[in-house]
């Protein structure tokens, strides 16, 4: 729960406030827990509510774009060559600008799906999609200066 | 912000992409310790909600008391406690044997099922019933949940002798109970969890 936490707000000592009042939150709201999940998954929902709830008190957008748009600048960066670790993908996230981060997060680490995502942060499905594609370039592009370095 | 912890680089690493790279690895990225006290600190202040909570209780009861004398409070209390009891004595055993009567009749397979699974609610209800000193707000969550199930299966039992669908009722009946079991099962896991969760606090949730 706590890098779940950790790893959306990006911040320690936030995500430590953030584990607090979702515990809080989960305790005063037990009656609301319905047994269609696990209380595990249950739980973790409220982490990531709280723990978006306070990016959006650091006013990050997540920037809705207009439907129809098509990605076509897919100059990838060529994934397949970049030298993976934990720990620098790991770093790679931490400098994602917040929007690009939580976006990653939610799909390759938490297991949401673009629909889920565009539900829990208010955004079109769409967005979500173009979102990904491009924090992912970025990931790869910083992961890729890493490697330079 | 994290600890650093050294992983293997992967062989055979050049030809994976980034989501099959986070999937190989997913349970590595979970490597962030949550900071000593900060489990504590939780603990503390649910406790600390407990608490207010049940004063919140309290200052309701106080103010009742002051509104009429203690005596009468008592004496209202079990006039109606010997009330209640009597009559729903009469109407249990009553609807019981009708009940009964009517299963036997109709649907006499799901006779068998109905006692066996009353009984293991009885026991489950009484396992539950232990962390009532401990954790009296949990227990009391956990009971209203069945109660409110339990009441769903009187209505059901109330309905039966007045339908024309007996068996699709009785159905229904053992369908309650079955989903009574399932959630006291589901309590049970829960209270087991919490007990390990008290033993080794540090452990991930």
């Amino acid at each position: 729960m706590y890098n779940v936490a950790v790893r959306i707000v990006n911040h320690a000592g936030e995500a430590e406030d953030v584990l607090q009042d979702a515990f809080l939150d989960a305790f005063q709201k037990i009656n609301d827990f319905q047994q269609t999940s696990t209380f595990g998954a249950w739980l973790k929902q409220i982490v990531i509510n709280r723990s978006l709830n306070q990016l959006r008190n650091r006013k990050v957008q997540w920037v809705d774009i207009e439907e129809g748009y098509e990605i076509c600048e897919e100059e990838s960066y060529d994934e397949d060559r970049v030298n993976y670790d934990v720990q620098r993908v790991q770093r790679g996230i931490q400098q994602l600008p917040d929007g690009f981060r939580t976006v990653i997060c939610l799909y390759l680490l938490e297991g949401y799906d673009h629909k889920e995502i565009a539900e829990v942060l208010g955004i079109a499905e769409s967005t979500s999609r173009t979102q990904y594609i491009r924090a992912k370039r970025r990931l790869l592009e910083i992961l890729g200066t890493m490697e330079h370095k | 912000m994290c600890p650093i912890v050294k992983h293997k680089k992967m062989k055979n690493q050049e030809n994976i992409n980034l989501e099959q790279f986070i999937q190989n690895n997913r349970e590595a990225f979970d490597n962030c310790k949550a900071p000593s006290g900060l489990w504590d600190k939780i603990d503390k202040l649910i406790g600390e909600e407990i608490i207010h909570n049940s004063e919140a209780n309290e200052v309701v009861f106080k103010f009742k008391k002051s509104s009429i004398s203690k005596l009468k409070i008592w004496a209202i209390a079990a006039s109606m406690v010997l009330l209640i009891g009597y009559v729903s004595i009469f109407y249990l055993n009553n609807k019981s044997d009708s009940t009964e009567q009517i299963i036997a009749d109709i649907a006499p397979q799901y006779g068998d099922k109905m006692v066996r699974y009353t009984s293991l609610i009885v026991i489950k209800r009484e396992e539950i019933k232990q962390i009532k000193t401990n954790d009296p707000v949990m227990y009391k969550e956990f009971a209203t949940e069945i109660e409110k199930l339990n009441q769903d299966y009187q209505n059901l039992q109330t309905e039966l002798s007045q339908t024309p669908n007996q068996e699709d009722l009785v159905k229904a009946m053992v369908q309650n109970l079955q989903v009574q079991l399932d959630i006291l099962n589901r309590q049970l896991i829960i209270i087991e969890k919490v007990k390990q969760y008290q033993k080794n606090p540090m452990k991930r949730v």
